[in-house]
């Protein structure tokens, strides 16, 4: 990946990348046409939930801005995917996340664009990995399409 | 922040994150292992609280939860122990109680749901694994032979409990170790070489030892 790329992704990944901790896996794509995915939501604020920057955070970027939580406190930083939003193109892989009652949750479904980051889609499992710029506009592109509040 | 770092501490036993089972943003649904390969399952019950439901889970239950024999919240209702954890800043500062099944019931997963593995093949891959730890043990149980089984890394020697990283690594083979003629002056041909390199594989039985040499460190 050139440097021009790796200069538009936020301070955190960039930073891993030119350091060498981490490098993206061969078969990610910078240019693709868009696919339709949905993600789900844990970390719900307002009502009805508002889609923010916040919802487009890779685990390690949640960490930051939750640093006291344990659930983030052996976060692997060698691991790309954890520098990752983490969505599916199909719905279906989001069925188990609904039978825990007492999690807030949203599920938010919008196009991934190739104008707001790079990504690797798994087509056996349906999983995307979006590497998403620090310009990215990808609140626009998503609605909440369900939401179940505690 | 380190992976290696311990996630909890429950009866002086440091927990471990071994797998992620399910992630709404952040992992809500996982199972953790301590140093003696004992498995817990976990459920992040409240994010904002930064609050934890922990119960020892065989791994039996795990798999049969995983593969959709038993519904997801069954492995908390055969579990002898549930915990709950109100993380501190630092393990230390966490507190730890002992609650019933009927404190914690409304955080479960739904009384009828069943975990889907669907395409996930990080998933399929894990419940593989489990699958042959318990099968692994169970032959190990019939045999006749080998008393104790260690697997010796340098100066370490890590006890029959963590010797399913040796599972993982295709050592199903070591059920034949009984029958010597299976191996070859001491090297198990099957044996697949895991990542740390162990120095040899010692199997001790009751009248005799068998030191089991990685192929490829064969010198």
């Amino acid at each position: 990946m050139n440097d021009g790329l790796i200069k538009k992704f936020p301070k955190l990944l960039k930073q891993a990348l030119e350091k060498g901790i981490i490098e993206f896996p061969d078969d990610v794509k910078d240019v693709y046409c868009d696919v339709m995915a949905y993600r789900a939501l844990s970390i719900v604020k307002g009502e009805p939930p508002q889609i923010t920057r916040e919802a487009f955070a890779s685990q390690l970027e949640l960490r930051s801005l939750y640093p006291e939580k344990r659930i983030f406190k052996d976060y692997d930083e060698t691991d790309i995917s954890n520098y990752s939003c983490s969505l599916y193109s199909d719905s279906n892989e989001l069925n188990k996340a609904m039978h825990l009652p007492r999690q807030s949750k949203a599920v938010i479904k919008g196009l991934v664009r190739c104008s707001n980051g790079v990504m690797n889609h798994n087509l056996k499992t349906s999983h995307i990995n979006w590497w998403l710029y620090d310009n990215h506009t990808a609140v626009k592109d998503f609605e909440v399409i369900e939401y179940v509040k505690t | 922040m380190s992976k290696h770092e311990p996630l909890f501490k429950i009866d002086g036993k440091d927990l471990y994150r071994e797998h992620n089972l399910i992630i709404i943003q952040v992992p809500v649904f996982f199972v953790c292992k301590d140093d003696s390969a004992h498995r817990y399952l976990v459920l992040l019950s409240d994010f904002d609280e930064d609050t934890y439901v922990v119960c020892p889970v065989s791994n039996e239950d795990l798999y049969d939860m995983l593969t959709g024999k038993i519904v997801m919240r069954q492995p908390f209702i055969n579990s002898d122990k549930i915990y709950f954890i109100q993380a501190g800043t630092v393990l230390s500062e966490d507190e730890v109680k002992l609650v019933s099944y009927d404190e914690i019931e409304d955080v479960l997963p739904e009384k009828d749901a069943m975990f889907e593995i669907g395409n996930n093949e990080i998933l399929r891959s894990y419940s593989l694994s489990l699958y042959n730890i318990i099968v692994f043990h169970k032959r190990l149980a019939k045999s006749r032979v080998p008393a104790r089984v260690f697997w010796e890394y340098s100066n370490d020697t890590i006890p029959l409990a963590n010797f399913e990283d040796v599972v993982k690594l295709n050592a199903l083979h070591i059920k034949c170790l009984p029958s010597s003629q299976k191996t070859k002056r001491g090297i198990h041909r099957g044996l697949s070489l895991p990542k740390q390199k162990p120095k040899s594989i010692c199997v001790h039985s009751h009248r005799k030892s068998i030191n089991l040499i990685p192929i490829r460190n064969k010198k």
